[in-house]
């Protein structure tokens, strides 16, 4: 068992193997070896790694991306942004809780849980205007005046056409 | 709390209707907090009287309570406006109060905390990248659409449109179809492209110095946003280019300057007649990257283009748009590109014609490795077993062939026994569509074909993955595995996954290849059953079979 402590100073166990699905922390203990002290993960709250670890035990025993695998190979390919039946269940969350669990994927260096974070956001912005996409982020126009012409002609550009 | 001082009237309310409370059960109503109104039910005599048309014979006293009732009344509508105005001035205090909450939300928003690299994972997957594999697919796509992913991206703050414009892989795709409606006049034409070129540069631009895949569908053969393309031909990797014969003539400027290029797709937009009088075809001709090649109504491939034959793995020469006079050359043709294209190790072949074929010289290709041939319908089956009788192929391990279902009595199986046995090769995977597959013994009792092949040495104890689409009796028996006594299938011991394409046919025993599957997946090495969407089983009790398999085998 691995005990991991979270930055609101609260304490989880988990298996190694459920454990070790986090790059971060597989790399962690394989630096430390065999020993009983716990990992501090101040990067993650409790409620937050309480779902990763949710993901973690329900993935065990799947095959994790290998180490070297080249992730531009596939860059210009159509991706996918299918989601697994369960995936998107567990994904069901506010927004605030689903970008805390794909920045903890990106930390913790989970890539699996970063694909379905982020797939779930590109659909939710995939064909959306900008105005639309700053409402349903809180995000500010802060572009400067010149930005915004610039922004302007291109898109009288493409009505021209 | 309240500041309620209005108590008093409590023992005045219940001392003056004292003469009329004789029935307490009724449960009392506490409308404020302690020490406030406890408004009892009416007496039963007023009730009493309420229930008549009889004036009251002692009317002071009621008129006495009602006075009083009347001032309570009054006194709980003050009270009840004070309530309120505090309700209003509360509510108000709320709502700033969230606003506040809100405002401190927003600013700690974990998008703010996202840093570029999970931005850009987050976008890569809401843009379309171009494949060009599916060209029916490209075509719907508008890669100069601003309001489409990545230009609206970039439109939304300062710092996603940083990310945005710093990431020459979201711009590394486009797709343009030109082949819409030309506008009306001469004037409008021109303009339109000079902001189509316009936003093609920015386009350009900002995939920096990123491979390119790139799809275009235009019936000019000359076009400025062709133009502008051929200008960063040194990073085309996957180029999809449907044009006419003069579009690609008008190429040649490119020629050695394809570093890059590792795939391309070349669709003609116009007819064979016109390839007839079109001279070679020299834009490719220096490709050092270039390894897939897919062709697309070009007929006579290997005279009309340049190509580096003797690098290309993967080839396909597809015709699906009817037949024409030319393809009584396809087989030669095909067996052109075969023998030019010495590294191939896929193939898919159009293989049709009418009347004699052109003879055939005799092709032994050591690479080819996956071949699949389709007979378009209406072609000779001769024009086929022709293609087939010059070819042998020893690194074969994947066939796929489609004759159409029209032909009947469905082709032999003959001239696939004869390159196989001449090929010396060991099958791995075999798709058979529009093929006689029985097995039961002709009328003199030999074996039939599809038994010789399914026992040839190049199938029996390699072939591991089966795709049929016709399942006649005999062949589901013999598929069957058999009791204790011989646990191991006697036909295609190896067989790990059985496929079959199209419908349900009417013909089919469902319960007799339910049988034959549920035998199989009892034997350890079998992996899987896959069926086509259309297949449906229509016989319940064989459905309810095959499903259960899915739950015990899944």
């Amino acid at each position: 068992m691995v005990t991991l402590v979270t930055s609101d100073n609260e304490k989880f166990t988990a298996d190694k193997e459920v454990a070790e699905r986090s790059v971060l922390i597989k790399n962690m203990l394989e630096d430390v070896g065999e020993s009983d002290q716990p990992i501090p993960l101040p990067n993650v709250s409790s409620s937050v790694l309480k779902k990763v670890l949710e993901y973690c035990e329900h993935h065990r025993g799947e095959p994790l991306p290998a180490a070297d695998a080249d992730t531009t190979q596939d860059d210009t390919r159509k991706r996918t942004t299918d989601i697994s039946e369960w995936d998107q269940k567990f994904i069901t969350v506010d927004q605030e809780m689903l970008f805390e669990i794909i920045l903890a994927a990106n930390y913790l260096d989970i890539k699996s849980l970063l694909d379905v974070g982020c797939k779930t956001v590109a659909n939710m912005i995939k064909g959306k205007t900008p105005e639309e996409i700053r409402k349903l982020f809180n995000i500010v126009n802060d572009f400067t005046p010149e930005e915004e012409a610039q922004i302007k002609k291109e898109n009288e550009w493409a009505e021209d056409r | 709390m309240m500041d309620v001082s209005l108590s008093y009237l409590d023992s005045s309310l219940i001392s003056d209707f004292s003469s009329f409370s004789q029935d307490h059960s009724s449960v009392c109503i506490n409308t404020l907090d302690a020490g406030s109104y406890i408004i009892e039910p009416l007496p039963s005599s007023v009730n009493e009287l309420l229930n008549t048309n009889e004036a009251p014979l002692h009317s002071k006293p009621l008129q006495c309570s009602l006075r009083e009732a009347e001032t309570v009344v009054s006194d709980l509508n003050q009270h009840l406006a004070k309530m309120q105005a505090e309700v209003a001035q509360c509510t108000l205090k709320r709502d700033q109060a969230v606003s506040i909450v809100q405002s401190y939300r927003n600013i700690l928003h974990p998008l703010r905390r996202t840093p570029p690299e999970v931005l850009l994972e987050i976008f890569s997957y809401c843009v379309d990248f171009v494949d060009t594999e599916h060209p029916e697919a490209c075509q719907k796509l508008d890669s100069l659409d601003t309001k489409r992913e990545p230009w609206n991206l970039g439109q939304v703050c300062k710092y996603w449109r940083s990310v945005v414009l710093e990431c020459p892989r979201l711009w590394s795709s486009l797709s343009l179809n030109l082949l819409t409606k030309p506008p009306n006049s001469a004037q409008a034409k021109k303009s339109d492209s000079a902001s189509a070129v316009v936003l093609l540069s920015h386009y350009l631009r900002r995939s920096k110095d990123c491979a390119l895949t790139i799809a275009i569908f235009t019936s000019q053969p000359t076009h400025p946003l062709l133009s502008l393309l051929c200008g960063h031909s040194n990073r085309w990797s996957d180029m999809l280019l449907s044009l006419p014969t003069a579009g690609f003539q008008s190429l040649s400027i490119i020629n050695g300057c394809l570093p890059s290029l590792r795939a391309l797709h070349l669709r003609s937009l116009d007819s064979e007649i016109t390839w007839a009088s079109t001279p070679v075809i020299d834009a490719f001709e220096y490709a050092p990257k270039l390894v897939l090649l897919r062709a697309h109504e070009i007929p006579n491939i290997t005279s009309q283009f340049l190509l580096p034959w003797d690098q290309i793995t993967y080839c396909s020469n597809h015709f699906p748009n009817g037949e024409v006079v030319a393809r009584n050359e396809i087989n030669r043709s095909n067996m052109d590109m075969l023998s030019k294209t010495t590294r191939l190790r896929h193939a898919t072949l159009l293989c049709s014609g009418h009347g004699p074929s052109l003879p055939l010289a005799p092709l032994k290709h050591e690479f080819l490795t996956c071949i699949t041939l389709e007979l378009i319908r209406r072609s000779s089956l001769d024009l086929l077993d022709q293609f087939l009788d010059a070819l042998t192929l020893p690194s074969l391990r994947s066939l796929r062939m489609t004759v159409s279902s029209r032909h009947r009595p469905r082709p032999s199986v003959q001239p696939i026994v004869r390159l196989l046995e001449r090929s010396k090769c060991s099958l791995i995977k075999m798709r058979l569509k529009g093929f006689e597959t029985d097995v039961s013994p002709d009328v003199a009792g030999s074996p039939s074909t599809f038994r010789v092949l399914l026992t040839s040495k190049a199938i029996r104890d390699s072939l591991q993955v089966i795709c049929l689409a016709y399942f006649p009796n005999s062949l589901l028996q013999a598929l069957t595995v058999g009791g204790t006594e011989t646990p191991a299938p006697v036909l295609l011991p190896r067989l790990k996954h059985l496929r079959v394409s199209g419908a349900c046919p009417v013909e089919l025993d469902q319960t007799l290849f339910v049988s034959m599957v549920e035998s199989r997946v009892k034997y350890t090495k079998f992996g899987s059953l896959v069926t086509s969407s259309q297949f449906v089983l229509t016989n319940q009790e064989a459905k309810k079979r095959l499903d259960e398999l899915d739950t015990k085998y899944p």
